[in-house]
This record gives structure tokens, sequence and C-alpha cells, in this order.
């Protein structure tokens, strides 16, 4: 693992420790993907420093983009079927989609 | 069918231990010290020792070894041992050891486990300090279905059938229809019988309509999310185990944007992993 400034960081990038506030509060956990949306947040919130995951982290739950999209792939309806509509509005889009990426990562785990 | 008339069958139920009426009074007023609180959870051994074994467990992550009741009381606050007692109390009610109930309890359980932990991460990101009360009422936000399944069994089966029968019908849609009322206000009623804090019965009635919240919209819209989101990553087995719709007043009243939904889902996940280890039903 290795800590990098927040303005190194690259969508795409692995979490190796929680993301905390001042108080403590748990703001993104650790085995978080960065995207867009969660580093323009820690921008927001002043965050300075993160430690991310690198090659030399071998870690279980290192997997590759390619893996993870393949295991979305097998267990998209499988979580699909838990929702009345997955597309019935954009907060339920979001929440499938947040779920099938857990979900993948959780088989891919062994979980 | 008359709530009422559900609610004087309630006597066949497994009782609500009478610590957790006698708990729940004591809150109500402020003015109850650490031993007095103590020496009411004490004078059931048994669910001392479940809040003993909780308060040292990793689910807490407590420094050091808490030994007895009133020490956890001062470790974890007055609250949490309440919401703790009252969670391991009607645990006892979802128990089903002759299997003679049609829904699976053992799952239902485990949902009403998972919604607990979700909603108190939920409102965790608005208000550390209402998270435990949102955990004590994802507890009990589905204790309506117990008490219905236990008490008219009948009317359960004929409930099932309707969803069985036609998949576009929701449960709430099928209990409307054969009692004229759901499960939701059948909870609300026993939970006040039982003298349950105001947030609690708030949260019981409206988990499935947030925006008429009356004392605690936050916490209802806690529950509400929390219910949503243990039914997407499938934690338990609810007896309406899909997604069918999410309030969008309940997203606003705490903040929750589609950004925060996957560090979000994997807290959940993760401390639902923990909680299920140690509160397994035994």
């Amino acid at each position: 693992m290795k800590t990098i400034n927040i303005e190194d960081c690259a969508e795409g990038m692995t979490l190796a420790h929680d993301v905390r506030s001042d108080s403590g509060q748990v703001l993104i956990p650790k085995g978080v993907m960065l995207n867009s949306e969660n580093l323009r947040s820690l921008r927001n919130r002043g965050i300075r420093k993160i430690v991310v995951q690198d090659d030399a982290d071998k870690g279980p739950a290192e997997f590759s983009r390619e893996e993870i999209e393949k295991a979305k792939e097998m267990y998209y309806d499988v979580v699909a079927e838990r929702f009345l509509d997955p597309a019935s509005d954009e907060m339920i889009k979001a929440l499938f989609q947040a779920v099938l990426e857990q979900t993948a990562r959780r088989v891919l785990s062994g979980k | 069918m008359d709530i009422s008339q559900v609610i004087n069958r309630v006597s066949d139920l497994p009782a609500l231990p009478e610590v957790v009426i006698h708990l729940n009074n004591l809150l109500k007023d402020n003015s109850s010290g650490v031993d007095h609180v103590a020496g009411v959870i004490e004078k059931d051994a048994a669910l001392s020792s479940k809040v003993l074994r909780l308060a040292n467990s990793s689910y807490y992550g407590l420094a050091s070894q808490v030994d007895s009741v009133s020490r956890a009381i001062i470790v974890l606050g007055f609250n949490t041992v309440c919401n703790v007692v009252t969670s391991v109390g009607v645990s006892a009610i979802f128990k089903d050891p002759k299997k003679d109930t049609d829904i699976d309890m053992a799952g239902l359980w485990m949902h009403t486990l998972g919604c607990a932990v979700s909603s108190k991460k939920v409102m965790q990101k608005k208000n550390e300090q209402d998270s435990e009360k949102a955990f004590v009422c994802g507890i009990l936000h589905d204790i309506g279905k117990v008490i219905i399944a236990k008490t008219i069994p009948e009317e359960q089966k004929k409930i099932l059938g309707i969803m069985m029968s036609n998949p576009h019908k929701t449960l709430l849609d099928a209990e409307t229809a054969v009692l004229g009322f759901t499960h939701a206000e059948i909870g609300f009623a026993i939970a006040r019988k039982w003298h349950f804090p105001d947030y609690i019965l708030d949260a019981i009635r409206y988990h499935h309509h947030p925006a008429s919240a009356k004392i605690s919209p936050d916490i209802v819209s806690a529950v509400h999310l929390g219910n949503a989101i243990t039914k997407s990553l499938a934690l338990g087995k609810s007896t309406e185990p899909r997604v069918t719709s999410i309030d969008p007043f309940a997203w606003r009243q705490l903040d929750v944007k589609a950004v925060d939904l996957p560090a979000l889902v994997t807290e959940i996940q993760n401390e639902f992993d923990i909680a299920m280890e140690i509160w397994i039903l035994d």
C-alpha cells in the first residue's frame, strides 16, 4: 500500500485504509474503489492524503476490473430479481449498481 | 377483521420479557440511576448474560472486558443497553421451535437484523446519536408480521396465497385485501400495548410511508431505507423479499445521495457479517 496526496488519486484505485473524518467517523471504508463521485466527495471534505493499494498488495480482495465486470454479468439477474423494477428511479438504479458491484466482489473473494 | 380482535389474541404469543417493558418505561423518565436500571435487568439472569455476551463481542469492539450489567451501562450508555435488552427480548418472539407458522421465521429474524444494521448505518450518516434508536426500530419494524403469522394463521395463508397467484401484488396489497389493515398497523398497535417509546411506534407504523412520520422522520426514513437496502443485499428473508419502491422523501430527509451508496452497502454488508455471528437465535 502507499500513502498519496488527494491530487494524485485516480479513479479505479482501491482504498487500503478506511478514510475517516476528523471526528473519527468512517467516510469510506477500505476496499472501496475510487470513482469520480467519491473522489469529489473526499476533496470537498478537505481530505488531504489517503492510503491506497499498490501492486505490492496481493490481498484476496484485489481483482481486476475485467474479473469484476465478468462476475457482475453473471450475477446481474440474481440481483435484479430482488427489485420489483430495478430501473424505476435514479436512486433505485444507483442502489442496484452498488449492490451488483458489492455482490461481484464478495463472490470473487469466495464469501 | 378488527385490529383489537387480533391484539386480544396476542396472549398466545411467547411473552415479551417483563424486564423489556419495565426498562422502556424506566427510560422514559431520565431520572433512574445506573444501579437501578442494572438491577432491573439483572432480575432476568438469562437476559443479563446475553447482554454481557453482546457487550463483550466484536460488534461493540470495546477495549476492556465488561463483567457486570452496570459496567455495560457505563461503557455503552443507557440507550444502547436498553436497545440490546429490547432486541434480545424481541428475538424470543421470532422463535418458531415447532416450525408451525407458514412463514420462514428464522429468515424473517435475519431480515430484521439486516434492517436493524442497515437502519443504524444509514442513520449514522446524518446523526450518530440516533443510530442506536434506528437499530432497535429496525429490530421491531416487522413485528406485526410475526403477530399475524402466529395469531391468525388462516389469514396468513390467504395473504401468501394472493401473493403466490399474483406476483404484481405486494404484501401490503395482500394484507389489506385479507385483513383490511397491514402488518405496520398491527405492529404499531402491539408496540403501543407494550408501552414502547413514541419513536419506535412511529417507525413501526410508517416504515412503508416515511413522509407520514409524526415524531421522528429521520429515524422512520432510516428504517424505510434500511429495509430496502437489506432486501437489495438479500440479508435474511422477508415475506416481501423484493424492493418494491423507495420513497424519495427518505433519501432527501437523510441527505443520502447516489454517490454514497457503494460505500454504504459495503459498510452494511461488513457490519451484518459481524452482527450475524452474535445475534443468531439460540
